[in-house]
């Protein structure tokens, strides 16, 4: 119980769980099925990235280009089904290869030359995104056809986006928590050497990290195009960003070493919530920044003081 | 009857950039013996250890005999495979990991990770230790001396036939020491071999069986213990006999310049008293964590004590920033240079002139090049810095020049109280007799030394007067002349003496 209230996710948790109150208190509308539904969809792509980014981060490492990863495969994924090959089987594998392929190349770039992951996600995502333009000449895909639209259906009241995302959350966090994989990225993340030194494979854990995340962006191309309906290859600019802050709201550490899936899933609601909670609140959509950046900022500090204060407790020495 | 010898390892060169950490040195181990090696900073065991545990590959031409047969330790895997692991100084823990997952990590290669092996062989690794710890507990959390034995645990389990340790007992309190003697003998008798390095000659003598002597890199000698004693030992590392000479004649009756009273800081140290005398060199001693480093950096501003009161030439000062103590003229040389006294990328002028920059503007203000480059030559004269290219980057001399750089970079503030903690961590045996010489040269010309360090004989050949600290409080304080060296030990250890 102790350790559960230790823990940054708690907090976060808390925090959260007083928000979702004091909306419904506000406006009851915030609670109904359909806002709810609206909230956990509107935030299952941005979820399965952060799932992604959640790898990244532990290991010390960055990925800035999730957004375009993402809109890399909504986009052949839009044209895809607009030629005879396209059907649900085709588009589901097509999802998986190309977002493997964007993910694969970040992966080989920054273990292979061991450059910096921002330098390297930093170009390939204005890569990524300068290929799709000039693919599409910044043309809107529009109408995309049933069966495509179909993957975001709600069935029994459940939509599917969140069940995916679901699946998504439950295999990350098992892959983290109970494979060698997953154990390797937190040794790395907290001691770079003593994990060489212990035998773990720094390039190639560093190569799969980067490929998973790439394969979730690729999913989250697939969910994101079917619940629009449509694609816009200039779209979801600056997501990353938002990716990026989720995981680390969640208690994900920037500078590698700590963080759970759980977190992350946290920070998403959190971002989702005051998203729809300003929106019923009736606050300008511009305050959304403002408030986003003060959340981050605040979540954040209160986390590095409370860690500061214990390693200082933890280097004094007995005095007898 | 002798054992067989199971490892043998012949002309084993390394060089790095512009060093040759190793040249041909070979080395032999019997199985289950327990065999120190030994040398100066710098001499090379610790890349002589890496190389055997496959984290760094020799240079062509290298022999190494497991069994009679050739190998090679590519990785460090293969290295575990054949039985062999080592704890490195400060570099095989994960802070943010169970201890249960330290101890196991490295083990299966892929997969699902058996959570219920993982357990078991950490709690076998700690019960064959005779230590109790939640397993479950983020080893962040524990205390240092733990995680070292968290460290020793992960390494016995992985070790079926040689166990490496380098410096193993550096930060274990006196009894935790006793305890790994006591694993050390119990290894030896399931029959796996030992190899540890140490500075501390008593405990050479009370737990190993034969000794290989590094110096500068190169092979000295290897010999049964029963063969030696301190003194060929020591010679065996330095090349020649070490004398106590005291250095500084100079009377204590000169001017007491620094007096403090009764500091104390929670968590750090507690009712420290002492005074410092112009030209004279004052030491800190005793084990690491004892909170010397803590103490000195409370005369810097860097670690405002809660209570006391400190002196400067009798009147009282106030030490709470950095730039108060600098306003006293004191300067602070910290331990780890590389991360707190030098800018690595900067060239050594830079280095030099920039605590004194603001001294050294023309009438608009802009650095005036001249002055630095005439004061930086000054100093690479004075302390005879070589190279002597006052553009070259800090981070291209070698570590004792980056030694003499920092001194230079504090000696230009022209300080009345100069504060070294470990002057001669990490140098070669040649910059470190330069660097006594230097330190002593300035104590002649009047100015007060506080120095921080570990090594007795340094201790004993530096300073004029000791502190001994244990758990955060002066222990013993006495006159390197007349004091009894034993005594202090035992008073740095034990908190007490025989005596």
């Amino acid at each position: 119980m102790k350790k559960l209230l230790e823990r940054r996710e708690t907090s976060v948790f808390l925090i959260l769980a007083v928000l979702c109150i004091g909306l419904t208190i506000y406006s009851p509308t915030f609670f109904s099925y359909t806002n709810i539904k609206n909230v956990l969809v509107s935030n299952t792509a941005l979820g399965i990235m952060a799932a992604g980014m959640t790898f990244i981060l532990i290991t010390a490492g960055i990925d800035v280009s999730v957004a375009s990863q993402m809109m890399f495969s909504a986009t052949w994924l839009a044209l895809l089904s607009e030629t005879p090959f396209g059907n649900p089987v085709t588009l589901v594998l097509a999802a998986i290869l190309i977002g493997f392929v964007t993910g694969a190349i970040n992966g080989f770039l920054i273990s292979r030359f061991d450059i910096h992951p921002i330098i390297i996600t930093l170009g390939t995502n204005s890569i990524y995104r300068g290929i799709i333009l000039v693919m599409t000449n910044g043309r809107w895909l529009m109408n995309l056809p049933k069966y495509f639209t179909a993957f975001s259906k709600t069935v029994f009241g459940i939509p599917l986006p969140v069940v995916y995302a679901v699946l998504i959350f439950l295999v990350s966090a098992w892959l983290l928590k109970h494979t060698y994989f997953g154990r390797s990225i937190y040794a790395m993340g907290g001691n770079r050497e003593a994990a060489r030194y212990a035998g773990v494979n720094l390039k190639k854990t560093i190569f799969f990290t980067y490929t998973y995340t790439g394969v979730l962006c690729g999913l989250a191309g697939l969910v994101l195009d079917s619940i629009l309906g449509n694609c816009q290859p200039s779209g979801s600019n600056g997501w990353e960003m938002n990716v990026i802050a989720a995981a680390v709201i969640g208690g994900t550490n920037i500078l590698g070493g700590y963080g759970t899936i759980g977190g992350t899933v946290i920070g998403v609601l959190m971002m989702g919530v005051i998203e729809n909670g300003l929106v019923v609140a009736h606050v300008p959509t511009y305050w959304q920044k403002l408030v986003y950046g003060l959340i981050i900022i605040v979540t954040v500090t209160i986390d590095v003081l409370r860690k500061k204060k214990a390693d200082s407790k933890k280097q004094m020495i007995e005095i007898d | 009857m002798e054992k067989h010898v199971f490892l043998e390892m012949s002309n084993i060169s390394m060089t790095f950039p512009g060093v040759k950490a190793l040249d041909q040195v070979s080395l032999n181990i019997r199985e289950g013996e327990v065999h120190a090696l030994m040398g100066e900073n710098g001499a090379g065991k610790s890349t002589l250890i890496k190389i055997i545990s496959g984290v760094q590959q020799p240079d062509p031409g290298a022999k190494i005999l497991l069994d009679g047969k050739e190998v090679e330790f590519p990785s460090v895997h293969a290295s575990i495979q054949s039985g062999i692991n080592a704890i490195h100084q400060d570099l095989s823990l994960f802070p943010n990991l169970t201890v249960a997952e330290n101890i196991y990590l490295g083990r299966s290669k892929k997969g699902k990770i058996d959570w219920k092996e993982c357990d078991n062989i950490a709690l076998e690794a700690l019960e064959r230790l005779s230590v109790q710890m939640d397993i479950h507990e983020l080893l962040g959390n524990l205390s240092v001396a733990k995680q070292q034995l968290v460290a020793i645990a992960r390494a016995i389990s992985l070790s079926s036939r040689l166990l490496i340790m380098d410096e193993p007992t550096a930060a274990l309190s006196f009894s935790e020491v006793r305890m790994l003697y006591e694993i050390i003998r119990k290894l030896k008798k399931e029959n796996i071999a030992i190899l540890f390095i140490s500075h501390k000659l008593d405990e050479v003598f009370e737990v190993s069986d034969r000794v290989t002597v590094l110096k500068d890199g190169k092979y000295v000698g290897c010999k049964n213990i029963e063969e030696l004693d301190e003194s060929m030992l020591v010679q065996m590392m330095v090349g020649r006999s070490v004398s106590y000479e005291a250095l500084n004649q100079e009377s204590h009756a000169s001017e007491k310049i620094l007096e403090v009273k009764n500091i104390s800081r929670e968590g750090n140290f507690k009712d420290i008293s002492f005074s410092l005398h112009k030209g004279e060199i004052l030491a800190f001693t005793g084990l690491v964590g004892a909170g010397r480093s803590e103490t000195v950096k409370a005369l810097f501003g860097l670690n405002p004590p809660d209570e006391g009161e400190i002196f400067i030439h009798g009147k009282k000062v106030e030490l709470k920033k950095v730039s108060q103590a600098m306003r006293h003229k004191i300067a602070f040389i910290p331990e780890d240079r590389h991360q707190e006294g030098l800018i690595l990328n900067m060239s050594m002028r830079d280095n030099i002139t920039l605590p004194v920059l603001s001294e050294l503007l023309d009438r608009l203000g802009f650095t005036n090049g001249k002055k630095t480059e005439s004061l930086s030559e000054e100093y690479v004269k004075t302390l005879n810095i070589r190279p002597g290219q006052i553009e070259k980057m800090a981070k291209n001399f070698s570590g004792g020049n980056q030694q003499k750089i920092a001194v230079a970079k504090w000696l230009v503030t022209k300080p009345d109280i100069l504060i070294i903690d470990e002057p001669t961590h990490g140098v070669d045996i040649a910059s470190k007799t330069e660097i006594h010489k230097l330190l002593k040269s300035l104590a002649k010309q009047g100015m007060a030394i506080i120095m921080v360090s570990s090594e007795w004989q340094e201790v004993f050949a530096l300073s004029d007067r000791v502190i001994v600290m244990r758990h955060g409080r002066i222990v013993h304080e006495d006159s390197t002349k007349t004091g009894d060296q034993n005594l202090m030990m035992e008073k740095a250890i034990l908190g007490e003496g025989k005596a």
